[in-house]
């Protein structure tokens, strides 16, 4: 699954640090799930569309 | 003609009886100091490098962390307490089994302390952490299971249960850091 989480953190100008802070998740989270190596569960995902106030299929690309 | 696996036998042997020798009467003190105290240290630190924030992750529950270090302070205190009095022979016979287990207590509840840690870490973390554990499940049944058919069928000496641990604690690093690897 591809994701535009980097963008979008890029967009605000937050760290990945800060981002973690706000989704109450390590940095290491936030750093796999922007390289790929991680899908978020449901509530995650929820989660961080409803910060950058988007649709869930906005930040998430699921390619299967 | 001797064999790579009658070399690689002997070797064992000798360095398993050597141990247990070198050790001899104080082989469980040892072990069981090495297996909370040295590995717990050395177990953190190897979780520090591996896992951002350590053991806990970057998790605001400091509060389990706290308890946790105050559980094993006990825990150190308590062996030390025991191990005094064991050695100056002051326990009476029909106290040896529940002072030798008092230890146990701030054992348990640290272990309480750290499963509160576990559950405050993120799902990410959770998951490094159980495909680490579950890594050190299998490298803990694979080795003493070895030992112990090594003991029964090859002779080699009765180890300390405390073994156990130490091989627990060392593979959980292993398996946490190779998990870890997984993830960046």
């Amino acid at each position: 699954m591809k994701n535009t989480l980097r963008q979008l953190r890029a967009e605000r100008e937050w760290s990945q640090a800060e981002l973690g802070t706000r989704l109450d998740v390590s940095r290491q989270t936030i750093n796999a799930l922007e390289v790929g190596k991680y899908d978020p569960s449901l509530p995650l995902a929820y989660k961080i569309a409803r910060l950058f106030e988007c649709a869930i299929e906005d930040v998430f690309i699921y390619e299967g | 003609m001797t064999s790579t696996l009658d070399i690689l036998t002997s070797v064992l042997y000798t360095w398993s009886s050597d141990l247990t020798r070198a050790l001899g009467e104080n082989f469980v003190d040892v072990l069981g100091w090495l297996g909370w105290v040295g590995l717990g240290v050395i177990g953190g630190l190897l979780a520090k490098l591996t896992v951002p924030g350590g053991p806990w992750g970057n998790s605001p529950d400091r509060s389990s962390r706290k308890r946790f270090a105050i559980w094993m302070s006990v825990y150190v205190v308590v062996v030390l307490a025991t191990s005094t009095a064991f050695n100056n022979k002051i326990i009476p016979a029909s106290l040896t089994i529940p002072v030798a287990l008092l230890p146990m207590i701030p054992a348990t509840l640290a272990g309480f302390a750290s499963l509160d840690g576990f559950r405050a870490m993120d799902e990410l973390q959770r998951k490094i952490q159980s495909e680490g554990i579950l890594f050190a499940f299998f490298v803990t049944a694979i080795v003493t299971f070895s030992y112990g058919f090594l003991e029964v069928y090859a002779g080699f000496p009765r180890q300390s249960m405390f073994f156990v641990w130490a091989v627990l604690a060392l593979s959980w690093c292993a398996g946490s850091a190779l998990a870890t690897r997984r993830y960046r």
